[in-house]
């Protein structure tokens, strides 16, 4: 899976999941999720459910900070940087 | 939020800064903002002297800081921190006559045992090892802290020691052993003896992969002006907090109204501002070097759901109990099912932060507070944000990105639910500040507000509903979300924080009439009576806060109280328990130091000169019976203006037709009324006075009820009729709480003083003896005592009032000290002044005989 694969159903999962009605061009690559308030606790570990099951990769609690997880980009570098890992 | 100056850049990339423009326009806006801003602090006293060094240090610093490549600003941010402890310490300021250099051996001490401690982490032995080696350590201390073991440092120290390693040492010791990139000397010197900490113990969490991350990762123009601004909020904050505290505090036994208990389940909670305000002026603070640290208690008052309220109080405290405890077990329980991860590891979370409060509160007072209501706050509020954060997790929650609003319908809905978030968690505040679970009950047995104002409670409730509502429905539809840019911030902070010190100048707050004054006086003193003291040290924040009310020795340091011991009368050798009524009495012969002077107390019981039991002939003889005005705390023996008046009398006694003047000195600290009338019958008119002069200050009758019920519970109480009457009648258990006691007390109170004062009155004509009632005010008293008076006058009591007595003089520069509001020796002259003169202006009442002689030289 490539970066803009990831990135495309990172973003189309937050739009649908956190987002409902919102318009998709406002929710960018560099987007502030954790610090803008997107990505609570609880959206965090939905994310991460989601992200294991259709990436095939499993997180561990110490990866859940903001350099991984702060924009959809981070997602997708994070996401890569664990595909190759395994 | 400021628009910032430039692209943020990747974290850890240096060039960018480096290469940053310096500009000597935005240095100038910063450093005259941080000067106004150290100005409005001093100015208006909120918060420790200590602050004011540690800002003035910080100004200095930034100025030189600003114009460092970034390679040096780091270790030289670490070099600025231990100057401040040594500032702090050692007291340095401009008056050199205050500077304390003993206390470098404390700022010496935190830095030993921090390096000693940052040093273990960094052993070259297995993980393992090291974290036993750190227990071990701790261990140590703890013994110490609990004095245990003996130190070469004082208690001081512990409190600051405390606020930067008991919890930075986990959050710190979780990252190396993941991180790849170790740490630098300096990195680890900045993270653990931040600046702040030396005056600030109370923020003790800050993630030290966020510390890293966050150093100069935006615009560094942005970042210090964004810390200008939140300072500037923290210290409205402190403002409020000041006003809520001076005015709005109320006690338990005084809810009689659901307007009162509306008032009373909400204070608590408006008292976090005091927290809130000082982690905005911390992490404000911090951005003027660098860190760009996330915004903490972001409009917390505001939140729309529990979990929300955990998300937006203490975002720092949050993301470590996340990261330690939270984010582990939901990740070691899923298997089981996302509910039961979610559920327990909520649950485990909250129980960690009790466990973990009670850990903070052994390292800041060295004792623990295990409660019931401290227990069932965190639990309660446990349950909420689990059965919050279960209904999100099924149906998720209304969010939106900044800029956009949501739509009227969700923004109303949004509204409510912040409305009733608000009411829930001021009621959990409130039980938690509670003095006990039975009183905070017994407030809801409140009657309601009959005749023309019976409204007034929904109309209450309708303002609290406005007041959170608007706000919540504004922040929903995105109105509050404008950008402004760095020049309209500093415009901005700069107009309103000049305003602000204008106002606060002494010579321009007293122009601008009463009411401004008097609030000013409110934000500026920080000082209440006793008994709402005692109320406000209930809550968990407010003792932890309040450095003053668990380490003397620190709050030295803060430059805020002298070093001797200034304790209640009480808990002196002055003083003796009798375990009856009065409940105490002066111990004959005794001798010792009480706030900052040497007290004598005559073979008697009285902080007097010594007298013959009986009066000579020709003599008139005075007995004074009061509270601690009338013993003199804070004054030497010859300054009492008991003693100054009977020296005054003496001086014209040739032509007043009697040979001798005796004033007595009865007075005891903390008596009230039925301790005055115990001591009256018991000991003063076996003296044979001719008058008896009943001193009384503001807000008697709660003060009453106190001793009171003591006295009820050890059952002296019980040797006066109307006491066991007002027992029966009401049939209240005298084995009950005390607040309970007090509460149910409360409507009698005007009864039982009405009882005391004929009492006195009775006893005083058996005797033959002239009974006088004295209105005498503490010297920033702004209430007059209309019921205590009316009841004196109606009792028999000839009524005589010194309400005037300090009028056109700064009552600031009367009290014995900013933290006593009793009269130094000048405001003794005074009152010696004024009742000499109300004494000869009804001599109608009492014929003394006296001379309007003119004031002596000097007095």
């Amino acid at each position: 899976m490539n970066a803009i694969q990831i990135r495309t159903m990172t973003r189309d999962f937050i739009l649908k999941e956190f987002l409902p009605g919102e318009r998709p061009e406002n929710l960018t690559d560099s987007t502030e999720l954790i610090t803008g308030g997107i990505l609570d606790s609880l959206a965090t570990l939905k994310l991460v459910a989601y992200l294991e099951k259709s990436c095939g990769i499993e997180i561990a609690p110490y990866e859940l900070v903001q350099e991984n997880l702060n924009s959809v980009a981070l997602i997708a570098d994070f996401v890569q940087s664990k595909q190759a890992s395994t | 939020m400021i628009k910032p100056l430039s692209l943020p850049w990747p974290a850890g990339s240096t060039e960018s800064a480096e290469a940053e423009p310096r500009s000597i326009l935005a240095w100038f806006a910063i450093a005259g903002q941080l000067a106004l801003f150290i100005a409005l602090v001093h100015l208006l006293r909120l918060e420790t002297n200590a602050l004011v060094r540690v800002l003035i240090v910080a100004l200095a610093g930034w100025c030189v800081h600003y114009f460092l490549p970034l390679r040096y600003r780091l270790p030289f941010f670490a070099l600025l921190s231990f100057a401040a402890i040594a500032a702090v310490f050692a007291n340095l300021g401009p008056n050199w006559h205050y500077w304390r250099f003993e206390g470098l051996i404390d700022a010496a001490w935190i830095v030993v045992i921090g390096l000693v401690l940052i040093e273990i982490t960094g052993l070259p032995i297995a993980f393992g090892w090291r974290v036993l080696a750190l227990v071990g350590a701790g261990c140590g201390l703890a013994a110490a802290r609990m004095d245990w073991i003996a130190t070469p440092w004082t208690r001081a120290v512990w409190p600051v020691l405390a606020s930067m390693f008991m919890f930075r040492l986990i959050v710190y010791t979780y990252e190396i052993r993941r991180e790849q990139k170790r740490a630098t000397l300096s990195e680890r010197l900045a993270y653990f003896f931040m600046l702040p900490n030396v005056c600030f113990p109370l923020f003790p969490v800050v993630d030290f992969r966020t510390f890293r991350s966050s150093y100069y990762n935006a615009d560094r123009h942005y970042i210090y002006q964004t810390g200008i601004q939140w300072m500037f909020r923290g210290a409205i904050h402190l403002i409020f907090y000041r006003l809520v505290y001076q005015r709005f505090v109320i006690d338990a036994a005084d809810v009689s109204n659901q307007v009162d208990l509306v008032q009373f389940l909400i204070w608590p909670f408006l008292l976090y501002l005091k927290v809130s305000g000082t982690f905005h002026i911390i992490t404000g603070l911090l951005r003027l070097f660098g860190f760009n640290l996330s915004e903490t208690h972001n409009l917390y008052f505001l939140s729309s759901s529990f979990t929300d309220f955990w998300r937006r109080i203490n975002i720092y405290w949050k993301d470590f109990i996340m990261k330690i405890v939270y984010y582990p077990f939901y990740f070691r329980f899923r298997r089981w099912g996302e509910n039961v991860a979610l559920v327990s590891a909520t649950l485990l979370a909250f129980l960690a932060t009790w466990l973990l409060h009670n850990y903070q509160w052994f390292w800041l007072r060295g004792t623990w507070v295990f409660t019931w209501n401290d227990f069932l706050f965190w639990m309660i509020l446990a349950v909420l944000v689990t059965v919050n954060a279960l209904h999100e997790m099924r149906h998720g929650r209304t969010r939106r990105l900044p800029g956009e609003a949501l739509s009227w319908n969700a923004a109303l809905h949004t509204a409510g639910r912040t409305i009733g978030v608000f009411v829930v968690i001021s009621m959990l505040w409130s039980f938690w500040s509670a003095s006990s679970v039975p009183q905070w009950f017994s407030v809801f047995d409140t009657v309601g507000v009959e005749g023309p104002g019976k409204m007034t409670p929904v109309l209450v409730l309708l303002t609290v509903a406005a007041v959170i509502g608007i706000p919540a429905l504004v922040l929903a539809r995105g109105v509050a979300d404008h950008q402004y840019s760095f020049g309209r911030s500093v415009a901005l902070v700069s107009v309103c924080g000049s305003i602000a010190v204008c106002i606060s100048l002494p010579g321009v707050r007293d122009r601008l009439g009463e009411t401004v004054s008097t609030a000013m006086a409110d934000i500026r003193m920080p000082n209440l009576n006793t008994r709402d003291k005692a109320n406000l040290e209930r809550g968990y924040y407010e003792n932890l806060v309040n450095v003053g009310a668990f380490n003397p020795e620190l709050w030295i340091v803060y430059g805020q109280r002298r070093s001797e011991e200034w304790k209640d009368l009480e808990k002196t050798p002055l003083s003796e328990y009798t375990g009856a009524l009065p409940r105490t009495y002066l111990r004959p012969l005794s001798q010792a130091d009480y706030r900052g002077t040497l007290v004598h107390i005559n073979r008697w019981g009285m902080r007097d000169q010594d007298y013959e039991k009986l009066p000579s002939p020709g003599t008139l003889r005075i007995a004074v019976v009061g509270p601690s005005i009338i013993f003199g705390a804070g004054v030497a023996d010859d300054e009492t203006f008991e003693g100054l008046l009977e020296q005054r009398m003496n001086e014209q006694a040739a032509d007043s037709g009697y040979r001798h003047y005796d004033v007595l000195n009865f007075g005891v600290g903390a008596y009230t009324a039925l301790d005055m009338l115990a001591i009256i019958e018991d000991r003063v008119l076996a003296f044979k006075p001719n008058y008896i002069f009943y001193f009384e200050h503001g807000a008697l009758i709660p003060r009453m009820l106190d001793n009171l019920i003591i006295a009820m519970q050890n059952g002296s109480a019980y040797r006066y009729d109307f006491v066991r009457d007002i027992v029966r009648e009401s049939g209240i258990d005298d084995r009950a709480d005390p607040e309970v006691l007090k509460r149910k007390l409360t409507p009698y109170g005007e009864r039982l003083l009405r009882a005391i004062y004929s009492r006195i009155v009775e006893t005083a004509k058996r005797g033959g003896v002239g009974a006088f009632w004295l209105y005498l005010p503490r010297v920033d008293e702004s209430s007059s005592p209309e019921v205590e008076r009316r009841l004196a006058a109606e009792a028999g009591f000839n009524v005589l009032d010194l309400s005037d007595v300090y009028d056109g003089y700064d009552w600031r520069t009367l009290v014995v000290a900013p933290w006593d509001d009793h009269p130094n020796a000048a405001g003794h002259r005074l009152i010696a002044d004024r009742l000499y003169e109300v004494l000869r202006q009804h001599r109608d009442l009492i014929p003394l005989n006296l001379a309007a002689a003119p004031r002596k030289e000097g007095q």
